[in-house]
């Protein structure tokens, strides 16, 4: 069953369309990382499953039931982190969450446990400090604490650590690895790293475009899997001038003693094995390097506008 | 709708602008009188010799009631729209609306929850106000209609209403506080200029009510003259919440 489906769906800004006909499903119970480079899409695509903004054509569905802007019952399901939150300056933490359990009609005598369940589990002290001295990192465990108090069955974060220091943006990522399999998880970044650590699947924006969508480990076997690492008695720098040769080597680089290759996406290593034995060279290691997804974002993203 | 008045309220309180609206209205409740009994001493005071070229006129208490409701209509009126524009727009300016329209609240309830949090809180200063300056009008003049002022108040407080419809609508149009507040200014201007024509049509108009006021406070009035002229101020007020919340509930954050 798919928590969050999209159409067809398309959104322009001043006659320039920045959301072209996206199709993208999010399966109940997975953490879905929703990638691609600033200026992408994907703040504009959760606005629209958010029905924050209005959509130009398509269709948003939640829970396979299709949502229309003023629909008010689908927002019961979610829990939502913006990238950027603001909250009532005059407000403490205890306030907003007790306003957010109001509003889902859950506000009854187990306010004050729930609220102190919820801070304690996103680490922020319970204290009276108005929000507005909080820190940017302290903000976000707030969002993320009012996201999760009425215990939504989707959560939808838009970017969490993108501003965050390195503490702050493990303290997010640890949080949403403690919701892995409780939740669904639809999560936007730029940050390769955290997709990697904590998706099932992912699914590419670029320029609009949905370019992938699958697990995390099947594009990294299928979308530029023929990169390896090889090491001769040769100097590298020899050897990489004799496999710049070679017709199937596309790209070829010195990495420490050896050296790193793409091979074209037909050709297997025992072509490039047979043509080493043909070099002569002597291999002390020869193995496939396991693609990081910032390598298959890279190449994705530039292969589309090469 | 409960939930969301509690928590526009808890925001008017923590905001201080709670006791604004009270405590302004307290300072013009008693500076009034005070003004209309003792103007003409420090007029005299002030021209010295020459004073005996003027001749004042005795106040009377009828002139602590055109001082109050002067003083509404101007300083009091200012407080309104300053703070009405600001509640209504602040959520949008202080990029609140992510997080609240992510919620399910209802757009329609959202807005009347805030305008009917203002009025309320109006009215309630307006009756302290009332209060106060009844009594330091019987204190200062020996006398005072508390019937007049309630009237007084009461047509006042629909013309309030209708300020706040245009703080809202404006808010509602415009994404600045500064414009919106301009715009707020520029209707109730317009609103009052239409005193300034005599056409038979313009007297049901909304800022006809100060002189209806008047005229109610000096057992003037034309019954059925000030009863159109509310009707016609509600209507146009109706008109203008319809129009907010129709623009609200298509809003987009873009």
């Amino acid at each position: 069953m798919d928590a969050i489906k999209t159409v067809n769906l398309s959104k322009s800004y001043n006659n320039t369309l920045v959301l072209k006909q996206l199709n993208l499903n999010v399966k109940k119970g997975e953490v879905y990382g929703f990638i691609g480079k600033n200026g992408a899409g994907k703040t504009t695509t959760i606005n629209l499953i958010l029905s924050l903004i209005l959509k130009d054509s398509g269709q948003v569905f939640i829970n396979e039931e299709e949502i229309k802007f003023s629909d008010l019952a689908f927002k019961k399901l979610i829990g939502y982190v913006p990238d950027v939150p603001v909250f009532p300056s005059y407000m403490c933490a205890k306030d907003y969450l007790r306003f957010t359990l109001d509003i889902f009609d859950l506000g009854d005598s187990m306010v004050n446990q729930k609220t102190e369940e919820i801070l304690e589990f996103v680490s922020l002290p319970n204290s009276t400090k108005k929000i507005s001295s909080y820190s940017r990192g302290m903000k976000q465990r707030l969002a993320i604490a009012q996201a999760l108090i009425h215990d939504p069955e989707i959560i939808i974060m838009d970017e969490p650590t993108s501003a965050l220091d390195p503490i702050g943006r493990n303290d997010v990522m640890n949080i949403i690895y403690k919701l892995r399999g409780s939740k669904t998880i639809f999560y936007s970044t730029h940050i390769l790293d955290d997709v990697e650590r904590v998706c099932d699947r992912i699914g590419l924006l670029d320029d609009g475009n949905l370019i992938v969508q699958d697990t995390v480990d099947n594009i990294q076997k299928n979308f530029f899997s023929n990169k390896f690492y090889i090491e001769t008695k040769n100097e590298p720098k020899f050897v990489l001038k004799k496999i710049a040769k070679i017709n199937q080597v596309q790209n070829a680089v010195k990495e420490n003693h050896g050296i790193v290759c793409y091979l074209e996406e037909n050709t297997d290593e025992n072509t490039l094995l047979k043509k080493l034995m043909e070099m002569d060279e002597n291999i002390v290691e020869f193995r496939r390097v396991k693609t990081s997804l910032e390598d298959v974002f890279i190449r994705l993203t530039n292969e589309k506008t090469t | 709708m409960k939930k969301l008045l509690k928590y526009d309220y808890q925001y008017l309180k923590r905001t201080s602008k709670f006791i604004i609206f009270p405590v302004v209205i307290i300072i013009l409740a008693v500076l009034s009188p005070l003004t209309a009994r003792y103007l003409n001493e420090i007029l005299a005071f002030s021209l010295g010799d020459q004073a005996g070229m003027f001749n004042f006129p005795d106040p009377v208490v009828f002139d602590s009631y055109v001082e109050y409701l002067s003083n509404l209509s101007d300083i009091y009126l200012y407080v309104i729209i300053f703070i009405g524009v600001g509640t209504f727009i602040n959520d949008k300016t202080k990029g609140l609306y992510p997080l609240i329209l992510s919620k399910p609240i209802n757009r329609v309830k959202y807005l009347l929850s805030k305008y009917m949090t203002l009025s309320s809180l109006i009215f309630v200063s307006l009756m302290v106000g009332m209060l106060v300056f009844s009594f330091y009008t019987y204190y200062i003049f020996g006398e005072v209609d508390l019937l007049n002022v309630f009237l007084l108040s009461l047509l006042y407080f629909i013309y309030v209403e209708l300020i706040l419809a245009i703080a809202m609508f404006s808010a509602m149009y415009f994404k600045s506080y500064i414009t919106a507040v301009m715009i707020t200014f520029a209707g109730y201007i317009l609103v009052s200029l239409i005193n300034v024509f005599s056409f038979e049509f313009l007297k049901y108009m909304p800022g006809m009510i100060s002189s209806n006021i008047i005229q109610v406070i000096s057992n003037s009035a034309s019954t059925p003259d000030v009863i159109y002229n509310v009707v016609v101020t509600l209507v146009i007020t109706g008109l203008l919440v319809v129009l907010s919340i129709t623009k609200f509930k298509k809003y987009d954050l873009n």
